[in-house]
């Protein structure tokens, strides 16, 4: 369709080219036969009486002067004369014919026959002979040259017509020329409108649709899924593609509206599942700025007086965990941080993780959710069994330091003696005390662990000394069991570490004593300082024992862990608790992998 | 107000008076009869008050005192007695013994402390320790400092050939204790208290 239109209006524009083409050349070629026919007739017309002119003169001078002498008695000749009459009479019917009935022209053209008849008379007047006295024949002179000279003027008067006639028909052709180029103007100008109809229809059928299509394409990019492109009329080549658009236009709208069903869905369900959470929850840009917060975590940054905002302590968390780029999910809640709010204590286990897009170049698919666990009734619940152990523990011991000391007197024997049977159950009641007390020293050690990691009286101390002060405590213990304990020279440039040195003491007691109690006879354990890495040392006791047990080893660390088989004493609180205070330190404390018989124990110490 | 070590005749020794004040019967009951012999009367008393009660009737050569009491508690006892000028030699016995209640006892001139539990051997020595000390250097700083000498406990124990970590402990708090005497900083001193509170109990000789 389109193409036929173009095809039509181009072919318009063309023959209209033709046509003003044709008709410039036509009119040219008439015009220019006009003007040389009229340049021919109206020369003829001033040849002609120029000629007259010529004849004249040429008659005056070949017989006018005989008249001037006396008569000459010889018969006059007058062939030229008659010569000369007729084509004289000739130019005069050049003259006349060119009058074409106008009137001027008429009266110039009688008066110019009568002039040339005239003059004619006098001529036969003259061949009569009848002229013979010498006054007649200056009379006839003397009119001669009158006639002459009027005839000579009629020549002029007619010449000057004629060039005027001349003129007039050059104006007239003027004028023909003028009708010419009207006529030309009208067709270009007629050209003109219909090309500037074409460009309107070609624009309104071909650009237009590009432009429309543009536009709705630009707005569907913004998401105005409402806009339709208009259908085209029947046969354009848009058709095709305005309904392919609409379709699209109307699919995407379809698919919006599901993804937007979709999303209000999932947003409802977020938001209820944050809402009913009761934990704050708070959701934060790549660049830590809060995106979203649960009603709870609102209350909490008001009550804590930051609105809107993550409080300090976990900010300073999260600022590490972006260091890192790591995860931050502490599982025991003595991790909590504790905040003041209206003058109770609230304890808050914060659980910080990165969360990310599987699309990584999208930027808002990614950043930082803050789940704050309140811990505070665990840590009131911990609080009170440690309490509890602890106030349990010394109402059991301060009875049991009695009957210990009886069990112990009567042992002595000082005031009576006793029988084998006393004897036995005396030293079997004192064996069990002796347990017991032992059960409720590891209790009140691991209340004491439990309450008191968190308070640590830190002084900048030499690691050294403290391995060193063990190996001496245990020297006489080691003794005991012909055991060697080498401790390995100082470390050059040793840092000093930032540390409780009572608790630092409890656990290198505690992994020596260990040791010690682990190692053959004539065994070897070994105490020494590294610094494997740059931020911290790390202190080995190593013996020479069987090691711990493969299925053992993932939980000596825990409380009241006891490895099957062991026939030493302990109620199995010895590591945890050291694991305690190596945590409270942000240390660690672990089970190296058994290599060449030997079982090494360590602790990494953060340098201060 | 206690026996002279060094004037140790038969007389003086049979009438060496012990004072237990301890909330724990059971506990009193050994106390006395490990104590008690022919020249050693042992009285009891079984709170703070009572205790205060008895030393404002008689005169003892030691007091045996537990730090948890229902009434008066031991470092009160302490205090109630130091301050109307009684000077008598205590020992601090008691099973939770922290660094805190242990500087306070050591503020207040009570340099023997036993970690319950204890046998009755331990007591006998801690009392025979205290009145009748040997010649050796330990025992006689010891003494020198209950009289508040610490200078000559620390001259004393700086003339241990191989001091081993009890001595250096003590030398270190008598040091610090001499000191607080004119500045008024316990920091230092809790510190170190803290850092060695395991020694400070009194050991019977050999055992460990």
């Amino acid at each position: 369709m389109l193409r036929l239109r173009l095809f039509y209006g181009l072919l318009t524009i063309v023959v209209l080219l033709w046509g003003v083409g044709g008709a410039a050349l036509l009119l040219m070629n008439d015009s220019s036969d006009q003007y040389s026919a009229r340049l021919k007739e109206d020369y003829q017309i001033i040849d002609a009486a120029q000629s007259c002119r010529t004849i004249t003169a040429t008659l005056n001078s070949h017989y006018l002067p005989q008249l001037a002498t006396p008569v000459v008695e010889k018969p006059l000749d007058r062939s030229l004369f008659d010569k000369l009459k007729v084509e004289l009479q000739g130019n005069l019917n050049i003259v006349t014919n060119s009058t074409k009935g106008d009137p001027e022209w008429a009266g110039v053209a009688q008066r110019f026959e009568q002039a040339i008849d005239i003059y004619c008379d006098g001529y036969e007047n003259y061949f009569s002979g009848n002229v013979v006295k010498l006054s007649d024949r200056a009379d006839l002179l003397r009119y001669m040259s009158t006639q002459t000279q009027r005839l000579t003027d009629m020549s002029d008067s007619i010449m000057s017509l004629g060039e005027k006639t001349l003129f007039n028909g050059a104006k007239l052709l003027g004028r023909e020329a003028g009708k010419n180029i009207l006529l030309i103007t009208t067709l270009v100008i007629l050209g003109t409108t219909v090309a500037a109809l074409i460009y309107y229809q070609l624009v309104r059928h071909m650009v237009d649709p590009v432009a429309r299509l543009t536009h709705s394409i630009e707005e569907i990019r913004k998401g105005n899924f409402e806009l339709v492109l208009p259908t085209p009329g029947r046969g354009s080549e848009f058709i095709s593609v305005a309904s392919a658009f609409n379709d699209m236009a109307a699919e995407l709208k379809v698919h919006r509206m599901q993804t937007n069903e979709n999303l209000q869905r999932a947003n409802l369900v977020n938001r209820a599942i944050l809402e009913a959470i009761p934990s704050p929850v708070y959701i934060l840009s790549d660049d830590t700025k809060v995106i979203q917060m649960n009603p709870a975590a609102e209350n909490l940054s008001e009550k804590v007086g930051i609105a809107s905002r993550i409080p300090l302590k976990i900010q300073r968390i999260l600022d590490d965990c972006r260091e890192n780029g790591s995860h931050f999910l502490p599982e025991d809640p003595r991790e909590a941080l504790l905040f003041r709010i209206e003058e109770k204590e609230y304890y808050y286990l914060p659980r910080i993780f990165r969360f990310e897009s599987e699309n990584h170049s999208h930027a808002s698919g990614s950043g930082w959710a803050i789940l704050l666990h309140n811990v505070s009734r665990i840590r009131w619940l911990d609080d009170m069994k440690t309490n509890l152990i602890a106030t349990v523990s010394h109402e059991i011991k301060t009875p049991l330091t009695g009957i210990r000391m009886v069990l112990h007197l009567l042992m002595e024997e000082r005031t009576s003696k006793l029988d084998e049977m006393q004897k036995t159950m005396v030293s079997s009641a004192s064996e069990d005390c002796e347990r017991l007390l032992g059960t409720l020293n590891s209790l009140l050690d691991l209340s004491r662990a439990e309450s008191g990691t968190t308070h640590l009286t830190r002084h900048h101390s030499s690691l050294q000394d403290r391995v060193e002060t063990a190996a001496t405590l245990y020297a006489d213990m080691a003794r005991a069991k012909n055991v060697q304990i080498h401790v390995s020279p100082e470390l050059p440039n040793a840092p000093k570490v930032y540390i409780d040195s009572v608790k630092m003491d409890e656990v290198l007691n505690n992994l020596v004593s260990n040791a010690i109690k682990h190692s053959p006879r004539g065994g070897k354990v070994s105490l020494a300082v590294t610094r494997p890495e740059a931020d911290f040392l790390r202190v080995s006791v190593i013996d020479e024992g069987p090691g711990v047990p493969e299925a053992a080893q993932s939980r000596i660390f825990e409380r009241f862990f006891r490895a099957s088989g062991q026939d030493h004493d302990g109620v199995g609180l010895g590591l945890f608790i050291s694991r305690e205070i190596m945590r409270a330190h942000e240390g660690r404390i672990g089970l190296m992998e058994r290599s060449e018989n030997q079982t090494e124990f360590y602790i990494d110490v953060p340098i201060a | 107000m206690f026996q002279s070590p060094d004037s140790g005749s038969l007389i003086h020794l049979a009438t060496r008076r012990v004072l237990v004040v301890d909330d724990e019967p059971t506990l009193r009951l050994g106390f006395s009869y490990a104590l008690s012999n022919k020249t050693t009367y042992v009285e009891t008393a079984a709170t703070g008050r009572q205790a205060l009660d008895a030393t404002a009737k008689a005169d003892f050569d030691v007091i045996i005192l537990d730090l948890r009491m229902p009434d008066i508690d031991g470092l009160g006892v302490i205090k109630s007695l130091r301050n109307v000028g009684i000077q008598t030699p205590i020992v601090l016995c008691s099973a939770g013994l922290n660094s805190s209640s242990t500087m306070q006892a050591l503020l207040n001139g009570v340099v023997d402390f036993l970690h319950k539990p204890i046998c009755p051997a331990e007591l006998r020595g801690v009392v025979d320790f205290i009145l009748t000390p040997s010649n050796q250097l330990f025992p006689k700083a010891m003494r020198a400092a209950r009289e508040g000498a610490y200078d000559v406990a620390i001259g004393f124990l700086n003339q241990a050939a191989s001091p081993d970590t009890q001595t250096t402990a003590w030398a270190d708090i008598f040091t610090l204790l001499r000191n607080e005497k004119h500045k008024g900083e316990t920091f230092l001193l809790e510190q170190h208290v803290n850092q060695h509170l395991n020694l400070l109990a009194y050991r019977e000789p050999g055992g460990v």
